[in-house]
């Protein structure tokens, strides 16, 4: 059993049609490989009907900006896991669990993941006509590697 | 291999058609992921047919009062079934090799950061009440982030 990791995203989204209602998050770089991801989503008290939020849970794709910086954009990915949330006052739940062992997400910069960029990335998607924050958790067992 | 840790509920449901024959109970709050979680139930010698005691997994939801010491509504059904009956009986109705998020809150209906609630709701379709164990075994990871 190895070391843990957790990491928590804050995730404030625009309404719907604003400039801001389709945000990516991700999990934090790792030079080693990683296994036991779960990923969950809080709805922050603010997704009331179901349908009001959808997600997209992506492995790989490319990084426009400088990697892993909240203020770059990342772009491709391959869907893993995709749905709504359920809406309540306050909903909390997980959106993937994968036990495969996942590569090292570090890159080598913009649009060049060479070696070892696997990001893995959560889409969220508002569709209520006023703004919501939610809160976006990433966990997963770090690996150690014997070169 | 971490540490583990184990709480058990004694929870009486009022018969069919009483008022609170439908019952939730959660697992322990915690500070750190968790894995392995399992859980069982002791019929206490009073389910004596099969179908008289149905129970549903949650993960998730949300609180509606006090975090961990009042009502809890909503989330997403891992497995649910009936207990098969017995004289006594004790089933370990769900077990997962996942790792669960912590499940702490900042309070009511606000589950924030860190909120994943782990329940276990049982509806009690006998016409007499019934007083059953619930025991949720874990074990808790250590952190490094």
């Amino acid at each position: 059993m190895g070391q843990f990791r957790q990491t928590v995203k804050t995730v404030t989204l625009s309404a719907t049609g604003g400039a801001t209602d389709v945000v990516r998050v991700w999990d934090a770089a790792s030079s080693v490989p990683i296994t036991k991801l779960a990923i969950t989503i809080s709805s922050g008290h603010e997704v009331a009907p179901a349908g009001d939020l959808d997600y997209d849970v992506l492995y790989g794709g490319g990084w426009c900006g400088t990697p892993f910086d909240p203020d770059t954009t990342h772009i491709g990915g391959v869907s893993q896991a995709s749905g709504t949330i359920t809406g309540s006052a306050e909903i909390a739940q997980y959106l993937h669990t994968d036990t495969d062992i996942l590569p090292a997400n570090n890159a080598a910069g913009p649009n060049s993941m060479r070696l070892y960029g696997f990001p893995i990335v959560v889409e969220l998607t508002n569709d209520k006509v006023v703004p919501v924050t939610v809160y976006v958790t990433f966990i997963s067992e770090i690996l150690g590697t014997h070169y | 291999m971490g540490q583990f840790r184990q709480t058990t509920h004694e929870v009486t449901l009022t018969a069919a058609g009483g008022a609170t024959p439908t019952v939730r109970v959660w697992d322990l709050p915690t500070s750190v992921p968790l894995t392995k979680l399992s859980i069982a139930i002791s019929s206490a010698g009073v389910i004596t047919a099969a179908g008289n005691l149905a129970w549903n997994v949650v993960f998730g939801g949300k609180w509606v009062q006090t975090p961990f010491n009042s009502v809890h509504s909503g989330g997403i059904s891992q497995l649910n079934n009936v207990i098969a009956g017995g004289a006594e009986i004790a089933a370990v109705v769900y077990t997962t090799n996942n790792i669960l998020a912590t499940n702490n809150v900042v309070g009511p209906n606000t589950m924030e950061k860190n909120g994943l609630p782990i329940v276990l709701e049982l509806t009690n379709a006998k016409a007499a009440a019934v007083t059953v164990y619930v025991t949720f075994i874990s074990e808790i990871l250590g952190m490094n982030a």
